[in-house]
């Protein structure tokens, strides 16, 4: 038997989201570098124009895959329809990463489609590192985790970087860090962002994420929501600056799934973050 | 514990009841955040139906669309892990909505915005073309089982609302459309990428009900000439191939193509 031949590594060059309004856009654009992340779940269909656009894109630029379906951290078993739609994705379009969330998502068989939060408790932590060690195991293949956006204090027994550190040495899982949430977290829980981006290990993080908020509409700035609704915020720039001049270059997504804006704006933002990233390079 | 948060958090989030959910917090007084959790969760599955049923929230108007999904959302909460398949009965639900009475003809109009949904994401096969028959002996046609393309969907409505439904999904400027109470066949099918649309007389429909319910061409067409003299045989059965109708893999054809060698 041959064996499989695995995808090349994302490159360390800042990458987009993929949204049907630009898929024309991307297949007529030459720009270096680009690599696209889909959430697997858009494209949990048998046939038709999704997975042939997705083909066309794939065949031109380097995908991640990142899953919002496998709710690692709730109390219902890993879905077998969703595993195996999303193994056989994987098996199609090869994609580089593949990434979850630190995070769960269903209950009694009912999909919440959001991202709910655990506890950082030692008892969460057991949990959610056998369930990434059993998901990965199904897949075949180490995944990345992301650290959650928070807008609830919950009681806990240890920090978010300590959490997440511990759960990448029992799971051997990595990071995908957003820097967005981490801002949005610490702007709604009271921690220091920047400790908190400090505190990373550089080695555990596989990719990051860089998005838009906005203020809770009824509570203003003192709620900050992750709504991947707006421009990356200067502060989170800030931020980003902050770790990637620690760690070095890292393969960094413009996350926008909402009020999406222009292809050539979208791209604009993107060239900012991949300047950022190849000044990191001349430095090294 | 755990399995205590979990509840908690559900009867907060999902359940309106937060009481328990603040035990959990260091700051009891921020529980009113987790409203950020529900809005998400119930939004979400909203966005979704408005995506699925893209003619019926324009039919419908924002208003009443966001009433009537939302109320949908409560009593068939999403159960797959993607919200791609999300709202396979929301026709029936729309038919004893509240405030339905007004637009009678909005839970047609959700069957063929599902049905375009079905045909759009079906498996991607050929279509049986012409010349593909022209293995076979002329005689022999009338004893062909043929299969329907996948993406084919075949619609029997109460109401004719295929142009008023056509019109709202292609997003053209709002024009006051009749929408009568009067029995309506349409077919929709994925030759390629485009999904398309075709309203049938009663015997076209029952033509290919019989073909896809697996009856040979001949026995089709027999039927449905009984049912209406006017019904053609060559020209639907031409046009039908010509629109790709038919799919590329027909294991009869096979099986009389090696009769025929």
């Amino acid at each position: 038997m041959t064996p499989l031949a695995s995808p090349p590594p994302l490159p360390p060059r800042a990458g987009i989201g993929l949204k049907p309004d630009h898929y024309r856009a991307i297949l007529d654009c030459a720009a270096e570098g680009l690599w696209l992340e889909a959430h697997p779940e858009n494209y949990m269909v048998d046939g038709g124009p999704r997975l042939a656009w997705l083909e066309a894109l794939r065949s031109r630029h380097p995908l991640s895959f990142h899953g919002v379906g496998a709710s690692l951290g709730g109390p219902d078993p890993l879905d077998p329809d969703h595993l195996k739609a999303l193994k056989s994705l994987i098996a199609r379009f090869e994609p580089a990463v593949v990434s979850e969330h630190v995070a769960w998502s269903a209950a009694g068989g009912r999909y919440f489609a959001d991202l709910f939060p655990l506890p950082r408790t030692d008892e969460a932590l057991c949990w959610l590192a056998e369930r990434i060690d059993a998901f990965q195991m199904a897949l075949g293949r180490a995944i990345l985790v992301e650290n959650p956006s928070v807008y609830l204090p919950l009681k806990s027994e240890m920090d978010e970087p300590d959490f997440l550190v511990e759960l990448c040495r029992r799971s051997g899982c990595g990071l995908l860090l957003d820097v967005n949430n981490v801002f949005v977290s610490a702007n709604n829980t009271g921690f220091d962002a920047g400790a908190y981006i400090d505190a990373i290990p550089g080695h555990l993080v596989g990719e990051v994420h860089l998005a838009g908020h906005e203020a809770d509409a009824r509570k203003g700035a003192s709620l900050l929501i992750d709504t991947h609704g707006a421009p990356v915020a200067e502060p989170v720039w800030a931020l980003y600056e902050r770790l990637i001049s620690r760690i070095g270059s890292r393969p960094t997504l413009i996350e926008r799934d909402a009020n999406i804006p222009a292809f050539e704006t979208l791209m604009a933002e993107r060239g900012r973050a991949d300047l950022a990233l190849a000044r990191q390079v001349e430095l090294a | 514990m755990l399995s205590g948060y979990y509840q908690a958090f559900l009867d907060a989030v999902v359940g309106s009841d937060p009481r328990t959910l603040g035990a959990y917090l260091e700051d009891r007084a921020l529980v009113s955040n987790a409203i950020v959790y529900r809005n998400t969760t119930f939004r979400g599955a909203a966005d979704a139906l408005s995506t699925a049923y893209p003619a019926v929230a324009r039919l419908a108007g924002d208003a009443y669309f966001e009433h009537v999904a939302i109320a949908y959302v409560e009593a068939s909460p999403p159960r797959q892990r993607s919200l791609v398949g999300y709202g396979e009965d929301f026709a029936d639900f729309l038919e004893t909505a509240p405030g339905i009475a007004e637009a009678p003809y909005l839970a047609d109009a959700a069957r063929l915005d599902w049905a375009w949904l079905g045909a759009h994401r079906a498996p991607s096969q050929i279509s049986l073309a012409a010349s593909d028959l022209a293995v076979l002996r002329p005689e022999r046609l009338a004893e062909l089982k043929l299969k329907l393309h996948p993406s084919v969907r075949l619609l029997e409505l109460r109401w004719g609302v295929h142009d008023a439904w056509k019109h709202n999904r292609n997003l053209a400027p709002a024009i006051a459309q009749e929408v009568l109470p009067s029995r309506q066949h349409v077919m929709l099918w994925r030759p390629a990428h485009e999904v398309e649309t075709q309203v049938l007389s009663p015997a076209e429909a029952l033509f290919f009900q019989l073909l896809d319910g697996g009856s040979a061409l001949g026995e089709a067409a027999q039927t449905a000439l009984a049912a209406s003299p006017d019904f053609n045989t060559t020209l639907v059965f031409a046009g039908a191939l010509e629109a790709s109708v038919f799919a590329g893999e027909q294991p009869d054809l096979d099986l009389k193509r090696e009769e025929w060698w």
